[in-house]
């Protein structure tokens, strides 16, 4: 699962990466001395209209910080499942982490297709991974709207980390139990996310689109073949 | 001039962290705008422009001197220099699509996910970092760089498609 390019875990990974490599490129903070100019020291004048302002929102941000600063953890509900397979959930106050413990196995990854969608979707690529496959859906009248299904199998050390900010709505998908995280506002996907324990696979959903419509498409995926 | 970003906050523990940011990191932040314009009084303005977001989202800074503080304040400045490049000089460092690369990153290594991150214009790389490597939300993010949550929300799912491009490209 480590170079599946749609985990939320691989994507933080090499984030971090990335911020490494970004930093040693440059100079320690020490090694940057640099005597700021007259023009720098004068541009202060700019800043008197906003004081007032700001100290208003200082207040509010303050009463909001003390709302919520009342626990980090919010809830822990682990969920032991079959001997073979099992799995917890973990629920923070920004992100639910899945955690995945089972002996490896040599089968070859099942083949599923998602059957309906919104008819203005079309497949744009697919991704297939030694783990897993991604299904990569756009909008035909708008480029920047998309569908992405996935699937991968999950063995012992693999985690599933979303970062959500609410614990999620259990649903069920096919008989198999899963859990939709809507987010509040229109700038993310919703994420569905339901988990074959028999086959030791876990199922990703992310969309634009509503809980109905976006169960509805989880429902509609089926088994094509035994094997990739 | 840190007087004056200091009035600016109502809170002395909201004072002495930012002070502290401000003498860590004044020095860096200069050094990668200038990087970027290759002008000091443009550079200055950048940083100016870079600590007054820092302040409106001071509250997002948990330690001081730690990585992941120094790569935002550097994503931030870096930014503010390419928002600088956009408005005032397009033709210097834009390439034939209008994307815009900042900071050169060398390629973390080993040919996979982080390697074509590092690769992506700045734009979209930095919204990877603080997406992911930050954790803040797209409506925090939307917030410390101006931008609104649609833009933020489009530009991410720009980002992914890209990183899924160079992902295949490298296969090939």
């Amino acid at each position: 699962m480590k170079n599946f390019p749609f985990s939320t875990q691989a994507l933080t990974l090499a984030a971090g990466k990335v911020r490494a490599s970004m930093l040693d490129t440059m100079p320690s903070p020490q090694a940057c001395a640099h005597t700021f100019s007259p023009t720098f020291e004068e541009a202060t004048a700019n800043l008197h209209p906003r004081k007032k302002h700001r100290q208003l929102r200082r207040i509010a941000a303050v009463l909001l910080a003390i709302l919520l600063g009342s626990g980090l953890l919010l809830t822990v509900s682990p969920t032991a499942r079959a001997a073979v397979f099992s799995w917890v959930r973990e629920v923070y106050e920004q992100s639910v982490v899945y955690k995945f413990f089972n002996q490896p196995t040599s089968e070859t990854l099942p083949d599923y297709r998602m059957q309906w969608m919104p008819e203005e979707f079309t497949l744009e690529r697919t991704v297939i991974d030694s783990d897993g496959q991604a299904f990569i859906y756009v909008n035909k009248n708008d480029a920047d709207d998309g569908v992405i299904f996935s699937y991968y199998r999950a063995g012992t050390g693999t985690e599933e980390h979303l970062m959500t900010d609410v614990s999620g709505e259990p649903v069920t998908v096919n008989g198999f139990s899963g859990y939709y995280y809507p987010v509040e506002e229109p700038d993310e996907t919703n994420e569905l996310i339901w988990i074959d324990d028999g086959r030791h696979i876990v199922f990703l959903l992310s969309s634009y689109r509503e809980k109905s419509v976006m169960v509805h498409m989880a429902e509609s995926i089926q088994l094509v073949s035994p094997t990739k | 001039m840190l007087s004056y970003y200091l009035l600016l906050l109502e809170t002395d523990d909201d004072q002495a962290k930012f002070e502290q940011l401000y003498q860590t990191y004044k020095g860096l932040l200069f050094y990668v705008a200038n990087q970027i314009l290759h002008n000091e009084q443009d550079a200055e303005d950048c940083v100016h422009q870079a600590f007054l977001a820092i302040i409106e989202n001071l509250d997002k800074i948990s330690e001081v001197r730690c990585p992941k503080t120094r790569a935002y304040v550097v994503i931030i400045v870096e930014r503010k220099a390419l928002d600088w490049l956009r408005k005032n000089r397009r033709e210097w460092a834009a390439d034939m699509e209008g994307t815009f690369y900042g900071v050169e990153i060398p390629l973390p290594g080993g040919g996979g996910l982080a390697d074509a991150m590092a690769s992506l214009p700045a734009n979209y790389r930095e919204l990877l970092l603080l997406r992911y490597d930050n954790g803040y939300s797209s409506r925090e993010m939307a917030k410390m760089l101006g931008m609104t949550h649609d833009a933020v929300r489009k530009q991410l799912w720009r980002a992914k498609q890209m990183l899924q491009g160079r992902l295949e490209t490298e296969d090939k």
